[in-house]
Formats: structure tokens, sequence, C-alpha cells
């Protein structure tokens, strides 16, 4: 780069973090304080406490949430899922995904600058880190164009503490796979357990590729959301934005043009390297240090703070604004239904699952004039708690034919938590009574609960 | 083109990096910057990855594509199960040895109590499946046969084999079971099939 060119601004037509050449523009954000930030910064405390907490905290004696894998079975707050009941992450899925979509829709990308868990990391953990052992923006490049041994040690230092804390991060990650008592216990043998050891390492150093040097390319080129939003966002919606009414025409005095002195503070501290003046961008993640560090300066000056301000569009145009309208019923309606249905499903699933089946290649036997059928009943204990179940034929089955006989040599089946059996019975009839196409009806009751499950199974013979 | 030209974008002209392409759709133009290095090197990356792969597991077969690497471990794994089972000697003695240990029989009554008590019932005095105490055998009486018995199943009398099930380990564990069982000629079904002459 030629000493004569001045600083490049950025503007719309180009990613201003990637050069000309298709290097790295790589941004040293400026400090930022003020109001947005003091809740940013709420939030941030608030969900890396959650994120170690969480697989501490035992309810019932079981982790408040982990994701058994290999066990095929999950524990939320207490219920316990397993894999029959995966469909429920449907209603799940597409609720929170909606409701991302409401969001956008309403406020703009709030979830992008308080609670992504790369916001919350980067902002939240790794950029306050490089702060207090680089210095701030100013210093940080000045010791970049210094050099030198004692800014080299600054640094390796740096990358030292990114390094471990990725792979903190990533450890701990696994405490929601695994639980995390178990999960310590292992990891003095992750050095001989080439899968684990590998697949840690690696997400090491994804978490410190990212942290270290990707930053703001991970929302700006890989992220899908901030691609959505020129799709999510209409003329109403609150997002951050200039109130170009009020500072056009940029002027270096205070007492000329409009209120913006041109003072470059907004473009400072953006972490994604915009210029806010130039409109609403896919680059914006809503982190309100734009609305701060201008809302500083005009007190400088003393203009009124909000030059740059949480307002819709139509906001910024009339000075009026909308929030219910036909787009947020909508929403409204599909979200409560989509969550009213995902807490109707979860409330009403099986405690216990039955499932019948038949050896294989042998539909019935015969023995002494009688056909006999043999029936295989896995059964699921789907609670976290050992269960007894009864299995009897059912008061009224099979009626009007004469002879039926069950042989259920194991009515009472004890199950551990989670655990499953099968269990064989059998019925037989004389074969001169015989009907196709007859059902016969078996009761399996949680005898704790007197839960009761009806199991049809169709009675086969020649 | 944005209708604030002037200000949104930086027109100065060492950064004029945004050559428009000469194509319209529907009123969208598309600039020619450069694509991040870090994006082309990925891509390029990906090439490169692509055709070693073609080459290694493709065209020169140097190595298993996975399905049939899954089918090699499959069979080593079963390889190493065979000669498990060979180096233990199988046969009437070890079985008779086993369901000398306390532990192996325990092991036996466990899965026996899981599986089995539907039909032989819980002491082994049979209802659909044959009387176990007793000292008749349909089959042959050779702890051997018992094995074979529980391995391959016999189908026509809605015995399952549960070899697939239970694998050779816990098969021969209920194998001692039984034949702790044998002789203490519990009340229930009917002796069937051959005495055996010890």
């Amino acid at each position: 780069m030629s000493s004569s060119r001045t600083a490049r601004r950025p503007d719309l037509n180009t990613v201003y973090t990637i050069n000309e050449d298709g290097s790295r523009n790589f941004l040293q954000v400026a400090d930022v304080r003020g109001r947005w930030q003091r809740w940013k910064k709420s939030s941030y405390w608030f969900l890396n406490l959650v994120f170690v907490a969480l697989p501490l905290i035992e309810i019932g004696g079981k982790p408040a949430l982990l994701f058994d894998i290999p066990g095929r079975s999950a524990h939320i707050f207490g219920g316990t899922f397993t894999n029959q009941d995966f469909h429920l992450m449907f209603f799940l899925l597409i609720g929170v995904g909606l409701g991302i979509f409401v969001l956008t829709s309403l406020a703009g990308r709030v979830w992008c600058g308080f609670v992504c868990p790369q916001t919350v990391f980067m902002e939240g953990v790794f950029r306050p880190i490089e702060r207090f052992i680089e210095g701030d923006r100013f210093q940080r490049l000045k010791r970049k164009k210094q050099g030198g041994a004692a800014n080299n040690l600054r640094k390796l230092a740096k990358h030292a503490v990114f390094l471990a804390l990725s792979w903190a991060i990533s450890i701990w990650f696994m405490a929601y796979f695994i639980p995390y008592r178990e999960l310590l216990g292992l990891l003095p043998h992750f050095p001989g357990h080439m899968t684990a050891l590998l697949w840690s390492l690696f997400w090491t150093g994804m978490l410190y590729f990212d942290y270290s040097w990707f930053r703001e390319q991970t929302c700006l080129i890989i992220c899908p959301y901030g691609r959505l939003q020129s799709t999510l966002v209409d003329y109403d919606t609150v997002i951050i934005g200039y109130d170009q009414g009020r500072g056009e025409p940029r002027s270096k005095g205070v007492d000329s043009g409009g209120d913006c002195i041109d003072c470059r503070r907004c473009i400072d501290v953006c972490p994604t390297g915009i210029d806010i003046r130039n409109g609403l961008q896919m680059e914006c993640i809503g982190c309100t240090n734009c609305i701060d560090a201008c809302d500083e300066i005009m007190e400088k000056i003393g203009k009124p703070r909000g030059l740059v301000r949480f307002d819709s569009s139509r906001g910024f145009e009339t000075g009026t604004s909308r929030f219910f309208r036909g787009r947020f019923w909508i929403y409204a309606v599909a979200i409560v239904a989509l969550f009213g249905l995902f807490v109707f499903r979860v409330g009403s699933r099986e405690s216990f699952h039955v499932t019948v089946t038949r050896p294989q290649g042998l539909p019935f036997t015969m023995e002494e004039g009688r056909i006999r059928n043999l029936y295989t009943f896995h059964l699921q204990n789907k609670t976290d708690v050992e269960k007894v179940y009864l299995i009897a034929p059912a008061s009224d089955a099979f009626t009007g034919i004469e002879g039926v006989e069950y042989i259920i040599p194991q009515p009472r089946v004890t199950l551990a938590p989670l655990d499953d059996q099968q269990v064989m019975l059998f019925a037989s009839m004389p074969r001169e009574g015989y009907v196709s196409g007859r059902d016969f009806v078996f009761t399996v009751t949680d005898s704790a609960t007197s839960v009761v499950q009806d199991v049809k199974v169709r009675f086969r013979g020649p | 083109m944005s209708e604030h030209q002037e200000t949104t974008r930086d027109n100065r002209e060492e950064y004029r990096q945004d050559t428009i392409l000469n194509h319209e759709f529907d009123g969208i133009q598309e600039f020619d910057n450069r694509l991040p290095n870090w994006w082309l090197w990925i891509m390029w990356g990906s090439i490169v990855f692509g055709l070693v792969y073609w080459l290694v597991f493709h065209t020169l077969e140097l190595r298993d594509l996975p399905y049939a690497e899954f089918e090699t471990t499959m069979l080593e794994a079963q390889e190493a199960e065979l000669a498990r089972m060979a180096a233990l000697g199988m046969n009437d003695e070890t079985l008779w040895a086993m369901s000398a240990i306390e532990t192996k029989v325990a092991e036996g009554r466990e899965i026996w109590v899981k599986h089995c008590v539907a039909c032989h019932l819980d002491q082994g005095q049979g209802s659909v499946g044959p009387n176990l105490t007793d000292n008749a055998w349909i089959h042959g009486c050779k702890p051997m046969d018992h094995l074979n018995v529980i391995y391959e199943g016999v189908a026509a009398k809605g015995m399952p084999a549960w070899l697939n099930q239970l694998g050779p380990t816990r098969s021969q564990a209920v194998t001692a079971y039984i034949l702790t069982l044998r002789n203490t000629n519990v009340p229930g079904k009917a002796p069937e099939g051959e005495p055996c002459v010890e």
C-alpha cells in the first residue's frame, strides 16, 4: 500500500474487511461505553454463566440438560425423552426458527448482537481478553506497526490464552452430551483415545481460528441468517439506523451543516467494519456500538442523543412508527399454535412403549389340534424410575370364540429406568373354532400409575 | 445502484474495485470484486482434496471406500471373536467347567430371567418349551448340543435363534446355567425326548 493513500472508507459496493487484492483488512475495533453496552454485557455474562453452569445443575438426580446420544435419550429440565419422542423436535425447531423470524421482523438483528454464541464468545470473552493484553485500538495499531520482542511476547501470550480457552470451551461443550463427572474422568484418557483426541483438537482448532482470526467473516460470509435480513425486515421493523435528515450534510464544524461531524467514531467501533450512515446493511449484526459511540459524541458537542438509534425506516423518514401490523399478528398466531402443539405433545407423550413382533417366518404353530400364536412384546420404560408393568388379556377379548387360552409366563415385568425388555407370550385356540381376521387385545398396565395401554394383535391361523 | 451514491461509495480511484459486470436481471447487477483469499484457499484446497480422494480411493484404489472399510472392520471383529472362542477351547468340558463357576452361572441366570422364562418358566420346569430339569433331552444331552440349540433355535417349535441377540459369550453363560438345572426334577412338563445315559 503506497503511503500517499488516505484511509479507505467503508462503502456499499465492497466488503470493507477484504482488501482490493483479496487479503484481509483486519479490524482493530475501538472501545465504546454507554447504556446499550451495559445491557449487552449483562446478556453476555448471563449467557456465559448459563453455558458453564447448565451441565452442573441436576434436577432429581439427573443433569438438567443432557443429550445422551449412544443411549438415544435426552434429559431436558426434568423431562426424559427417548428416540420415540424425536418428532417433538419438529415443533421445537420450527417454533424456534419462526421465533427468530418474528424477532427479526419486529426488532431487527437483536439475536446477532445480544444472544448469538458467536457474538457472546467473541465480544463477551475473546475481545475483552485481547483488549486486556494488547491494549485499546490505538495501542494495538501502534504495537502492530512497532513490532519488537515485547510486543511479540504480548501477542504470543494472547494466542496462548485464546488456545487454552478454545480448548476449555470445546471440552465443556461435551458436558452437554456426557455427564460432566464422567467427562472429567475421561479427560486423562483422551491422549490414548485417537477419536476423542482428534475431535477435541479439531473443535479447539475451529474455535481458535474463529475467534483469533476469522471473527466477523463468520457473520458476513458464512452465516445464512444475515442474508435473510432483506426478506425479513420491512418499513416498520425497528433497526439500528442513522437519521439522515438530522445528520446531513456532514460537516466538520459543530455549528454548520447537519449534526453529523463526520468523526468516524461509528466506523471505528463497528465490529464488522461498516459505516452505519450508509443505511441498513447485511453486515450489521445489531451490536449497538455505533449508537453508544455517536451518543457520546453528541453529548460532547452539546447536541441531543439519537443521531444513530433504534428506529424503523418509517420512523427515520416520518417520525411515526407502527408496531402492531399484519405481519405481527400472523406470526403471533403461528408461534402460539406451534408452541402450543409442542407443549401439548410433550405433556401427552406416553410413559412406556409397547411394540409387538412375531417370530420371523413362524406366524403360528399347530399343536394337538390347537392353533398357537407366539408374540414378542417389546416393552420400553421411558421414565427415569423403575417400573413394574402388568400384562393381561383384556377381559372382553375375542368374544364369541370358545376355548381361547393365554399363556403369559411373565405377567409382571420389572424394568429399570429407560430399560427395555422382550417378553414372549402365547395365545392358542382350537382349530375348529378358527375364523380369520380376528384380533386379541392385551392390556399393559403401569402398576404405579395405573396407566393402561391396549395392545391389539391379530390372531393368525391356517 | 444506491441513491446516495456520493456518500455510500468510496469513489477515489485507488479504491475502485467495483467493476460492474455486463449483465442485469430485474434491475439487479453484479460487481466483480475480488473474492476473499481465505475463500479462494478453501476452494483450491477442496479441489486438490477432491482430486487426491478420487485418485486414492477410486482410481488407484489404494484405500478402501467407507463401506468396504466397514465390512473389513466387521469381518475382523468376527474373526477376533472366533479366535477368542477357539482360544477358550469351547467344548463340553469347558461348558461343564463354566457351570461350576458361580459368577458365570449368575450371569446365565440373569439372561435366563430376561429371555427364557417365558417358555421354560422360572425354574426351568417348562410350559411351552420343554422341561429342562429332568434328564430327558430332545436335541441331544451334551452341553454343546444345548449351546447349538440356543445359537440356532428350533424354528418349528417356536424356539428362536439367540446367537444374533445374545452373542456367543452370553449364550455360553445361559448354557452353563441350564447345566445346573439338570436333574433338579422340578414338577412341570412331562419329560420329552431321550433320557441321557451318563
